[in-house]
């Protein structure tokens, strides 16, 4: 757990109370989309 | 929504006109569902030991075979387990670790359940056929399958402007 925890809330910046208490699936698709969002602004055509 | 209705009651043994019988009393509701914090709990308290996203690759796999609708599976909720797949499931999962996850959902959709993982057992009397469904439908929410429309578009695009700049 405690690297999810680090990947999730240190390193992606989900909310604690999220992680911790938002039903897995809403978590992980949260997760799901901020990796999608960083990918696309981290593309050098989007910038 | 992944939120199980989890049904509670006491079994009290009472002389009723000189014979001995079983009476329900205190019936209660409770939520369930997973949560970071239920697994973290679960694991602290040692109620499971394995991982369920182990159990979750088993379950899809058992479902699969038995001629289950995988759409459905893939978006979260398996709602009618296959007769062979309980058979086939039950070897493969104790009663046990489904009742503690079950209790863990418990403690996920309430932080501050007021039960301990005894206390719920002299109030959980599901039959296994039901336990497996809560089970499976608890499980269910550790991966995401269903179609996230919002991610899946921000993937359109990275790809789009990928293969634009070969």
């Amino acid at each position: 757990m405690i690297d999810k925890y680090s990947y999730y809330v240190l390193f992606l910046g989900l909310g604690e109370e999220f992680f911790w208490h938002a039903p897995l699936i809403e978590v992980e698709k949260a997760v799901d989309n901020k990796v999608a969002m960083d990918s696309w602004s981290a593309n050098p055509k989007t910038r | 929504m992944l939120i199980q209705t989890i049904k509670l009651h006491e079994i009290l043994i009472e002389e009723i006109n000189g014979v001995y019988e079983a009476t329900e009393k205190n019936h209660e509701v409770c939520p369930a569902m997973l949560t970071n914090y239920a697994i973290e709990q679960g694991h602290r308290q040692g109620l499971i030991k394995s991982s369920l996203v182990s159990d979750l690759f088993a379950l899809y796999g058992s479902y699969k075979d038995h001629g289950g609708n995988m759409a459905q599976a893939e978006s979260g909720a398996i709602r009618d387990i296959p007769e062979g797949m309980v058979s086939e499931m039950g070897s493969l999962l104790d009663e046990t670790k489904m009742t503690a996850v079950i209790y863990m959902g418990c403690i996920g959709a309430n932080k501050a359940f007021k039960y301990s993982y005894d206390e719920f057992l002299e109030r959980y009397h599901a039959d296994v056929s039901e336990k497996m469904q809560t089970y499976v439908n608890l499980i269910s929410g550790l991966s995401v399958n269903d179609k996230n429309a919002f991610a899946a578009e921000f993937r359109n695009k990275t790809q789009d402007s990928k293969s634009k700049k070969k």
